[in-house]
């Protein structure tokens, strides 16, 4: 931004007149560098508004300069203006009196305008635009690593404490792990979604309280820690915004809370997950709470459930900081090392792609649009040919000429660029919110200062692109007008027209393999099935130690309340549904010595009901399912899924396993020792592009859960059923936490919905591009076949049938069309390796689809040509021949 | 040739300022700047382009003059006060000092001697 304005600033200074500039040009721009330079150390802000008034004062002095100068230049001014108000009177005259095409031209325009500068706005937002905190390049998440290198993984609070003891690289280094409470309201108790954070959390992250205050080293205190700061977000949807909010008691999970602070809506680090993954979805960061620092907490090396934080000091690398995180090591700690990611690229990390194409794929629009309106303007200024050489007879400069001409693409691309702003600024409200919470805006995508430039920048070259070719043809004006010059327009004409070809080609191909992957990927197996399943977050109060039997006693009331329900094909609790699975856990076979890590293996850890694998249709592949009466007195029992049996060379069943955190983390009552007792299909966890992982289901008997989401399948989408389903729990459990109730195929679509989003849009412009294209193939046939009647008639006079001369005609407009798809096959290819990462199952270069897309581009361009071929079949030869142009 | 001092009252913002900071000291361009900066707790900033404009039109009305560039420093030029430019300055603020005087009087600002009328 502040790049920018310093070049526009050096821009404005020429615009001064040449003797001001002789008199102070050198020392002029020293002095603004200088003073640049200063406001830059006072901060990046400071800096932009020194430039902004500095850009305004040096336009405002042109302006007076130029006035003020010698008469000359004075009378130079005015018939300048009155030039520029005269070619403007005609041009609007020109415009006017073709109406249609004047609104082709604009809405054109004013369409890509609007695609260019929405699709830029959104990745401006997500991938450059600053963000909203101080400093924010400094700021770098860190995760743990195993000293071989593997991929991050979160971070123990143990390795965390030694890290801010020991590395001197980090101002200031902070622990965020999940919090999951239940809140009362008036639904009822509802689960709410927090992070719990160390006390230095906001400051590593410059981020200051709205109301109230954050927290301090005091909230750390075991005892001290129950007080809450709320997101605005929070504070405005469940507490009106109530002025007194500071102060304000509430319960979460049953315990008094007091709210101290409001923090602003800004992009902070959500729940972490493995591997080294931070959501930034708004639900998973309504409040935050401190973590209470005990001295079992700062020596936990075994609960990898953190993310962390850091703000680098000043002067200090990346790589430097991994290193020094590598060489903090002590006694009681394993050979984890760690490592550094920078704060932006730790949230927009697989979005990149998706942003770009449609980024790159709205600038090819654009061009063939230019292209298209290009080609137009040619047949327009041939028309002007007379007007011009007599203007040029009657002693006009060739520059007024220039400018005459300019003036007709400039009037068009101002009323298109005014029009694409108004909708960009409509798009860009409604887009986010069509687009998944986990899309990581960073910053909030608007029709900004950068955007608007950009869009003016667009609109200037969209000018340019217009009246390059008839200010280029004003060289064959001559004062004597004579016939239609030969050669040069149809050549470049026919560029024109294939390059419009060539980028149709080269945005369908990339399209038609966008939209092939979402095919294949819907058609993909999950490994259970999507449809007509609902969830619901549920939670019963209490430790769960302590009432465990009430637990296994509520799943089963529930489960039987439900099933009673109208139309309920199955029930079924589990730590979280498949497409959310989110528990890693260490888990070690015994006595398997192939495994990494001294036989600990990174396992999903699933903890679900016996009824989960009925009645997600889970299948068994081996051995046997969970049963009902396998509680917590009975030997403890694991099913394994293929992906696992097939990691441990096939043959799992009876073989051992041990949780490494079982005694540690899960309460004494749960069992450390599991037998292997059957195998079960792949489930796809997180969404259907993730590739199958070994999991480890153990069953709710043995570990229950006070927390869990509920599945019941039944009818699809019906709301009286949904509510049934809520009061049925509630019958059952008056205080349970109910959360949203939502269909599994909604949250499947929802995961989706990116790369949906990515394939229609992509489609949508490659559509408008090989339209656009077609209709510059039938104008280039359409002016060939009427500046060619004279020779047509010829031909037809002298024997040649009407289909020949048609024939001629078509294989014209193929073999400009086949030049085109030859370079836009090659464009294709580079566009392909863009798009690469998002592709499924089909390969960037696939020749068959290619092929498909070539051969449509060639049926549209036989299509284009066939209304001209059909109008020079019709010639009359004996007219034509009598027509004198 | 050039106007009588009176004519040109008031002076804009820049130019008084600029006036000032040469009164006890030839001063470039930059330093201009930063005096006036610091004189005035920076309430007054002015931008390259706002300076270099006021300046032109200072030493075509000869309120102002340039020195010899010093050696070494070709692209610093030095400005100096010139005799009709310091007594346009004096008219300007003896006419500031008066309009005070007045706002004074109406009670709008502290007596600036102190005293109760």
């Amino acid at each position: 931004m502040n790049a920018l304005l310093r070049w526009l600033v050096r821009l404005s200074l020429r615009l001064a007149p040449a003797r001001h500039r002789e008199r102070f040009g050198g020392e002029l721009a020293a002095t603004v560098s200088a003073l640049a330079g200063e406001a830059r150390a006072r901060g990046r802000g400071v800096e932009r508004g020194y430039l902004l008034q500095e850009l305004a004062d040096s336009l405002r002095e042109s302006v007076r300069l130029w006035r003020s100068g010698e008469t000359s230049g004075r009378r130079l001014a005015t018939s300048l203006g009155e030039a520029v108000r005269d070619d403007l009177r005609g041009s609007v005259r020109r415009w006017r009196r073709r109406p249609v095409a004047t609104a082709g031209v604009v809405l054109t325009l004013a369409a890509v305008v609007t695609a260019v500068t929405t699709t830029f706005a959104l990745a401006h937002a997500v991938l450059w635009k600053a963000l909203p905190l101080p400093d924010a390049e400094r700021l770098v998440f860190v995760w743990e690593t195993v000293q071989d290198g593997r991929e991050p993984f979160r971070v123990t609070s143990g390795r965390f404490a030694s890290w801010q003891r020991e590395s001197g690289a980090f101002a200031s280094l902070s622990l965020f792990g999940a919090a999951g409470h239940s809140m009362e309201g008036q639904d009822g108790s509802v689960p709410v979604r927090g992070i719990r954070v160390s006390a230095s959390f906001f400051d590593t992250l410059g981020l200051r309280p709205i109301r109230g205050r954050a927290f301090g080293p005091e909230d750390e205190v075991p005892g001290r820690h129950r007080v809450l700061v709320i997101s605005q977000g929070m504070w405005q949807a469940r507490f009106g915004g109530r002025p007194d909010i500071v102060g304000h008691a509430v319960r979460l999970s049953g315990e008094p809370y007091v709210i101290v602070g409001v923090m602003p809506d800004v992009v902070t680090p959500g729940w972490p997950s493995n591997p080294a993954h931070v959501a930034l979805d708004r639900e998973l960061r309504e409040f935050w709470v401190p973590i209470a620092r005990t001295p079992q907490f700062d020596a936990n090396v075994r609960a990898h459930v953190f993310g962390a934080v850091g703000r680098l000091n000043e002067g200090v690398t990346a790589a430097r900081a991994d290193a020094e995180l590598g060489a903090v090591q002590s006694a009681e700690l394993d050979a984890h090392g760690g490592m550094t990611t920078p704060f932006r690229e730790q949230f927009v990390g697989e979005a990149r792609t998706p942003l770009l194409v449609l980024f790159t794929a709205s600038l090819a629009v654009l061009l063939v649009a230019c292209a298209n309106l290009a080609a137009l303007q040619v047949s327009l200024v041939e028309r002007r040919r007379v007007e011009l050489s007599t203007r040029l007879a009657l002693g006009a400069s060739r520059l007024r000429l220039v400018g005459l001409l300019g003036m007709d693409a400039l009037l068009p691309a101002v009323a298109g660029l005014g029009l694409g702003l108004l909708w960009s600024r409509a798009a860009l409200a409604w887009i986010p919110g069509q687009l998944p919470g986990s899309m990581p805006f960073v910053t909030t995508p608007a029709l900004d200062l950068t955007s608007a430039i950009f869009a003016c920048l667009v609109a200037a070259g969209a000018t340019l692109a217009l009246s390059a070719w008839p200010v280029a043809r004003l060289r064959l004006v001559s004062p004597v007008p004579r016939g239609a010059p030969a050669g040069g327009r149809t050549s470049v004409y026919r560029a024109l027209v294939a390059a419009q070809v060539a980028l149709g080609v080269a945005l369908a191909v990339p399209a038609a393999l966008l939209a092939q992957s979402l095919v294949s990927l819907r058609a993909r197996d999950a490994g259970f099935v999507v449809d007509d399943v609902m969830v619901a977050d549920v939670a019963v109060p209490g430790e769960r130690a302590s009432v465990h039997q009430r637990v296994s006693a509520f799943e089963r009331e529930v489960s039987a309340a439900l099933a009673a329900l109208h139309g309920t094909r199955g029930v079924a609790f589990a730590y979280d549904h498949p497409l959310e699975a989110n528990w890693t856990q260490a888990m070690a076979v015994r006595g398997d010595v192939a495994s990494p890590n001294r036989g600990d293996v990174d396992v999903h850890l699933r903890i679900v009901s016996p009824s989960y694998f009925d009645t997600m249709s889970v299948n068994v592949l081996d051995g046997r399912a969970f049963e009902e009466r396998e509680g917590m007195e009975a030997p403890g029992v694991v099913v394994v899924n293929e992906a696992f049996a097939s990691a441990h060379g096939g043959r799992v069943l009876g073989r051992r396993l041990e949780s490494a955190a079982a005694a540690y983390t899960w309460g004494p009552d749960v069992p450390a020792d599991y037998e292997i007792v059957g195998v079960v299909e792949n489930e796809r966890f997180r969404g259907l592009e993730q590739p199958a992982v070994p999991a480890v289901y153990i069953s709710t008997r043995q570990f229950p859960l006070t927390s869990a989401a509920v599945m019941v399948r039944g009818p699809a989408e019906d709301h009286d059923w949904a509510s049934g389903l809520r009061g049925a729990i509630r019958r059952v459990q008056p205080d349970a936490t109910i959360g949203r109730i939502v269909p599994l195929d909604v949250i499947l679509s929802e995961q989706m919905s990116t790369r949906r989003v990515t394939a229609d849009v992509v489609s949508g412009f490659a559509l408008a591009a090989l339209g656009l294209a077609a209709l510059g193939l039938y104008g280039l046939m359409a002016v060939s076949v009427a500046a060619g009647a004279r020779e047509m008639g010829v031909r037809l006079a002298l024997g040649a049938s009407p289909a020949e001369v048609a024939r001629t005609v078509l294989l014209a407009s193929l073999g400009h069309a086949s030049l085109g798809v030859a370079v836009g096959v090659v464009l294709a290819l580079a566009f392909g390796r863009l798009v690469q990462h998002l592709l499924v199952d089909v390969s960037a270069s696939d020749s068959r689809t290619v092929v498909i897309v070539a051969v449509v581009m060639l049926f549209a361009a036989a299509a284009a040509g066939a209304l001209p071929a059909r109008r020079a079949a019709r010639i009359d030869p004996a007219s034509a021949l009598r027509s004198d142009t | 040739m050039a106007p009588s001092p009176v004519d040109q009252l008031p002076l804009s913002v820049p130019v008084f300022h600029i006036l000032l900071s040469l009164v006890d000291e030839d001063r470039h361009g930059y330093a201009i700047i930063r005096d006036i900066e610091g004189r005035t707790s920076g309430e007054v900033r002015l931008t390259a382009s706002t300076l270099y404009g006021a300046v032109g039109r200072l030493l075509d009305a000869r309120l102002i003059e340039e020195l010899e560039p010093e050696a070494g420093h070709e692209r610093r030029r030095l400005y100096r006060l010139t005799r009709a430019g310091r007594r346009l300055l004096e008219a300007e603020a003896a006419r500031l000092a008066r309009a005070t005087g007045w706002a004074a009087a109406k009670r709008l600002l502290p007596n600036p001697r102190g005293a109760r009328p």
